[in-house]
């Protein structure tokens, strides 16, 4: 089993987010989590990646229950890319010893390439504070090329489009084709079309998880 | 007081270096104000100057000098390194903390600890704690100096001091409460300012500048009222101050003086009192000054520790970086 | 900087009384180390003569001479600050009106941040500029305290004012152009410095679930390290420079007094001085030396604070004309 969640509960202060969720992702499948803003489907996938604890219910990614090991079979790309003021490569690497053709790869892959080799100083070039220096698309693409080098298992796709205008966002789709084949993906969303294609589509509605068809 | 020595526990070797530099400097003075004294009362007694006195005088220049650039330098190292850890110290503590607590929270706290408050204590720590640690050690140290000089004379012209030390205090004290109701006032004033800019054109459409300068009018005066309050206070009480100052030095002259005609002190001797008198009466009126420093210094600390807020950490002596 | 306040000053009319008042408040550093210097030389003058009355009498007088100068100080401080404090009201007043009669397009120029820099930092800094410690009164006091007390120094003796002038004017000269100016760029600098590692701390909590994800912190943390690192050395070698200033400083100033102390005792010895006019001379010396400290002082504050009062000039105009 890919992604195992039983009756899980979430919320801040009194506020329920998430009510007694539950789903299974086998692996390898791909599935899109539609709802509208504030539904809580950011707080779904930062329960599946880790971040937050689960205190209510039972959470399980690619067999690791406790938060430290999911963290380590799981890349996201978020709706900010959340870029360091450090230069390309250790964006792209966090520090971990990857090795610089895996690195290179991960470039190619995001649709970097180009870009990257018409800088003077290349995958060392600095990345301004708060990525200022950077297109959205840029930025974003970093953000993939470092979700590919980690080469998690389990992929989290929290409306990374979502920023975007029209165009960027097709390409940037495209660029996503080689983080998320072959792994098992979760892509939240309020656009449909962006998650045409996928194995299953579910609907997030006031803390509730439902199937599109049995709606 | 302990978050004192706990800013320090990973820089006891430059903390001591640093205090023996503030003691040489101290002793490097005395022994100069010693000197000058012999060689005050040779000339009283009608010999010219002795070449040995005006080399040892040299020594103690160059040693003093020393002393006090290497203070300098030690007091900046130890505050640079101390603050460096406390700063590493706060992210370590932001970098290890549950996300879910960190997105919860506001998240420009710590930014703003480090810009404010490790700034005011990393200038307090390089700028003022060791001169505080120099002028304890000189107090202290030129105290005992003066005892072993003159017993009776040192406590004579010290003992109206402690009425002047009260005097600062209570004065400064005065003056903050005038001044606090100065910046008050000074607050709503800016206030009208903010308010005219923002709703500029609707003053314009509606004709509403007598209305605005009326009230900025009334705001003028009340803090005229307050500054011109404040700054009579201050004049008053500062005056009496620098006149009440001046009662040490009459002390000493007078009755030092006296003690000279008896033939129970020398004239170099006197002389060195009123040289070093400064070291210990200035402390004691100032006392009230370096401990609101001091307080507002801790204060600043403490608001680093709560940004911290692993409070075992801090408790438990873990308060600086660990390799 | 002169032309602003020749220029505010007729706007707003007060500029006689301010000088007048300035005037009035002058001497009083002055005086104060002109009394110690006097009750020093007398004092030592009647205790090296046995005469015990003198002594007291001396003592009494100081203390008479010392209540004077600080009822008179306390009297002309009151005023000169009731005036700058009107005056100051006034200005704003003034600005404030100027304002509301400015054309909107104007109004809009600006974000509404630099004008309240312009009515309540400038005002204020111009206030400090008037009345402030070490600003523009206190470059006027300490001009008149280094003429009259280098003036009365060279009366007792031009040779210790000399051997005085050689050693203060080129370690003045070396200071400000050694350590006080480069000391003011350097903390610039390090105040951007500072800036930049916050930066890191910033994305810590900004990107704090990335961070998170991929296990950047130690990568962080080690970059923060080296750049607070790199602050500590960057702030030790601008330190080096006041370490450098302040060794100088003592070295010369207490080498001086020993030279002139020689060289006093000396003259003692010969019969051409006593020792209570030796301790005068170092009174007034010591006088200059405080002097020029304040000087120098208060010219960078006024140097500083008069920025406000040319940007000021901004919503009313200069002399000549807007």
């Amino acid at each position: 089993m890919g992604i195992l969640l039983k009756e899980v509960s979430f919320g801040y202060g009194d506020k329920r987010i998430l009510d007694k969720v539950s789903l299974a992702v086998r692996e390898k499948e791909h599935i899109g989590i539609l709802g509208c803003s504030g539904g809580g489907k950011s707080t779904l996938l930062k329960l599946l990646s880790g971040l937050y604890t689960v205190k209510e219910g039972y959470c399980e990614v690619e067999g690791e229950t406790k938060p430290e090991g999911i963290r380590k079979q799981v890349a996201m790309v978020m709706q900010t890319p959340g870029v360091f003021p450090l230069s390309i490569r250790e964006n792209i690497t966090c520090g971990h010893p990857i090795s610089e053709e895996k690195v290179w790869e991960a470039v190619q892959a995001a649709q970097l390439e180009e870009w990257v080799r018409s800088l003077p100083e290349g995958l060392d070039s600095l990345v301004e504070e708060r990525g200022s220096n950077l297109s959205g698309g840029q930025a974003q693409r970093i953000a993939i090329a470092r979700a590919i080098a980690k080469d998690a298992p389990v992929v989290l796709l929290d409306e990374p489009t979502s920023a975007l205008d029209g165009e960027t966002a097709d390409a940037l789709l495209r660029a996503m084709e080689p983080l998320t084949k072959g792994k098992t993906v979760i892509h939240v969303t309020h656009r449909e079309e962006t998650i045409q294609g996928y194995d299953r589509i579910l609907v997030l509605r006031e803390g509730k998880l439902f199937e599109k068809e049995s709606l | 007081m302990r978050r004192v020595f706990q800013l320090f526990q990973n820089r006891k070797r430059a903390v001591c270096f640093t205090l023996l530099c503030c003691m040489g400097s101290v002793l490097s003075s005395l022994f100069w104000n010693k000197e000058l004294a012999v060689l005050i009362d040779r000339v009283q007694e009608g010999n010219g100057l002795y070449r040995e006195g005006v080399v040892r005088c040299s020594i103690y220049l160059i040693w003093a000098a020393l002393f006090h650039g290497g203070m300098q330098f030690l007091s900046a190292y130890t505050g640079e390194y101390a603050v460096h850890d406390l700063r590493m110290s706060l992210a370590k503590v932001t970098m290890k903390r549950e996300y879910g607590e960190v997105a919860r929270e506001n998240g420009s706290e710590p930014v703003s600890v480090l810009q404010n408050e490790m700034e005011d204590i990393n200038r307090y720590v390089s700028e003022n704690l060791f001169t505080l640690c120099t002028t304890v050690i000189s107090f202290i140290l030129t105290l005992l100096f003066l005892l072993t000089q003159n017993v009776r004379l040192t406590i004579f012209y010290l003992l109206p001091v402690a009425g002047l030390a009260l005097y600062t205090t209570v004065s400064g004290k005065v003056i903050y409460r005038y001044t606090k109701i100065e910046q008050e006032q000074q607050k709503k004033m800016n206030g009208i300012t903010g308010v005219l800019l923002n709703v500029f054109p609707i003053v314009r459409i509606f004709e509403a500048e007598r209305l605005l300068e009326k009230r900025y009018q009334s705001r003028i005066a009340g803090w005229n009222d307050a500054v011109v309050a404040q700054e009579r206070v201050k004049a008053r009480l500062m005056s009496v101050s620098g006149m009440l100052s001046c009662i040490p030095l009459v002390l000493l002259m007078s009755a030092g003086g006296s003690m000279i005609l008896k033939g129970s002190l020398s004239i170099g001797t006197l002389y060195a009192f009123v040289n070093l008198s400064g070291n210990v009466s200035g402390v004691m009126i100032n006392i009230s000054v370096h401990l609101a420093n001091f307080r507002r210094f801790c204060g600043n600390l403490e608001r680093v520790r709560e940004c911290l807020q692993e409070k075992g950490d801090w408790d438990h002596g873990d308060f600086t970086e660990r390799g | 900087m002169r032309k602003s306040l020749c220029n505010v000053f007729r706007r707003l009319g007060g500029g006689c009384t301010y000088c007048f008042l300035l005037v009035l408040r002058c001497p009083v550093d002055t005086v104060f180390c002109i009394i110690n210097a006097v009750f020093l030389r007398k004092a030592f003058q009647s205790i090296e003569e046995g005469d015990s009355a003198g002594l007291l009498f001396t003592c009494a007088g100081f203390g008479v001479a010392n209540f004077c100068l600080f009822l008179y100080n306390g009297t002309m401080w009151g005023k000169f600050a009731v005036f700058s404090a009107r005056f100051v009201g006034k200005l704003k007043q003034f600005l404030f009106d100027t304002m509301l009669k400015l054309p909107f397009e104007q109004i809009e120029e600006k974000t509404t941040g630099g004008w309240l820099t312009r009515l309540n930092s400038d005002v204020t800094m111009t206030l400090n500029l008037l009345t402030g410690a070490l600003n523009l009164p206190h470059l006027v006091f300490s001009t008149v305290r280094i003429a009259v007390t280098s003036l009365i120094f060279g009366k007792i003796s031009p040779l210790l004012l000399t051997v005085e002038l050689v050693i203060l004017v080129p370690h003045t000269f070396f200071r400000q152009w050694f350590v006080v100016r480069p000391m003011e760029r350097l903390m610039k600098e390090s105040q951007e410095k500072m800036e930049h590692a916050a930066v890191y701390l910033e994305s810590t909590v900004e990107c704090g679930d990335t961070i998170r994800l991929y296990g950047a912190e130690e990568l962080l943390l080690e970059r923060y390290r080296a750049n607070s690192l790199f602050l500590v050395k960057f702030r030790l070698r601008s330190n080096i420079r006041k370490t450098i200033g302040e060794f100088l400083q003592l070295l010369l100033n207490r080498g001086g007094y020993l030279l002139l102390f020689c060289l006093g005792c000396e003259m003692i010895h010969a019969g051409k001085l006593d020792f209570g006019t030796l301790t005068e001379a170092f009174q007034y010396r010591s006088g200059m030396l405080a002097g020029t400290m304040m000087w120098l002082n208060s010219y960078a504050e006024v140097r500083k604070n008069s920025v406000g009062l040319r940007r000021m000039e901004e919503i009313y105009g200069t002399e000549n004309g807007r």
